[in-house]
């Protein structure tokens, strides 16, 4: 499958995996080795004094060998992404930031101009800002004109599996910004969710839920990763345009017997 | 010597430290090591390579965090 790009680093996997809410640490590890992703995406959290230089976490995470996209889960202000967003970029050395500001506590909506104020500053900073966003067109024009080269859309409210609710919208992002790496990020419940958001020309998609709270998150992930590389796949052979009515797919000339007979009625 | 009173909180709970302290002390003091955590005073983002310099100061909130799973 193609590679694909954020910044400057080639990316070999479309699924970007959340590391949270998995069983235990290791079948952490084991589904993000079994799903084949180059990113994982972290959070920060406060932390009393452990008394050693070690965090375990931080430390199975490096074991994977994945790039890091730390979250700013949980803000609620742009202020307060910024400074989680700044906090990330010294600990995990990087300068991704998976951006999020939320806006309402029932549907964990983004907000969107806390997103738009928070975005700008970050990326005055420097920072490759991928920004979790709803699928409002306008919303995500406005952060491609602030300078997003990557834009997060989300398929429906986080953690809800309820899969692609507006696939409208999203088949209208993609052809309205069409030079913006567009990654869907939140909703994903099945495998086939993850399918049809490749299938309608996303670049990648990002989930932890759908796979940390599988029956079997290690076989999961393998399925996810399988349904990904099925929909780009799909996407770049070019799918077959829907009609209104049948077409036979079998030849019709030379066709023996009852249409023949038909013909002589 | 100044030994006044200076009341913060860390990560939420309340303290009281005596004299200046710098938040490199207070770090130290907490046994906070190693390079996997981050600093906030106030909601604005300390740099590791600030710590010596600032001088905390009564009422200030200081967030310690540390790389936690995230989605």
């Amino acid at each position: 499958m193609s590679n694909w790009k954020i910044a400057d680093t080639e990316l070999q996997s479309r699924l970007l995996l959340g590391t949270a809410q998995y069983p235990s640490p290791q079948l952490m590890l084991d589904s993000v080795r079994a799903s084949e992703t180059n990113i994982v995406t972290v959070s920060l959290r406060r932390q009393t004094a452990t008394g050693t230089a070690n965090n375990e976490f931080y430390e199975l995470i490096k074991q994977s060998g994945c790039h890091t996209l730390p979250n700013t889960a949980g803000c609620r202000t742009a202020k307060e992404a910024i400074t989680t967003a700044e906090m990330a970029r010294e600990i995990f050395a990087t300068n991704w930031v998976k951006l999020e500001v939320i806006g309402n506590d029932y549907t964990l909506q983004p907000d969107p101009f806390a997103l738009l104020e928070a975005t700008q500053e970050l990326l005055k900073q420097g920072f490759e800002v991928l920004p979790y966003c709803t699928d409002d067109l306008v919303l995500c024009q406005r952060l491609a004109e602030l300078g997003c080269k990557i834009i997060m859309p989300w398929a429906s409210p986080i953690g809800s599996g309820q899969g692609l609710l507006n696939p409208f919208a999203l088949r209208t992002l993609r052809h309205q910004l069409p030079d913006i790496t567009l990654i869907v990020d939140a909703g994903i419940g099945a495998p086939s969710h993850a399918a049809l958001a490749m299938e309608l020309g996303f670049d990648a998609v990002l989930l932890n839920s759908a796979v940390s709270g599988a029956g079997d998150p290690v076989l999961m992930a393998r399925a996810f990763a399988a349904a990904i590389n099925a929909g780009r796949q799909a996407y770049t052979a070019g799918i077959m345009p829907k009609r209104d009515v049948a077409k036979p797919s079998t030849p019709v000339v030379g066709m023996p017997f009852w249409l023949q007979e038909n013909a002589d009625a | 010597m100044n030994n006044e009173l200076v009341n913060i909180k860390l990560n939420g709970e309340s303290k009281t430290l005596t004299g200046e302290c710098s938040l490199l002390q207070l770090l130290q003091q907490q046994n906070y090591q190693g390079s996997h955590f981050a600093v906030a005073v106030n909601q604005t983002f300390i740099p590791r390579t600030q710590h010596d310099e600032y001088i905390i100061c009564n009422n200030d909130a200081i967030d310690i965090v540390a790389p936690m799973q995230g989605g």
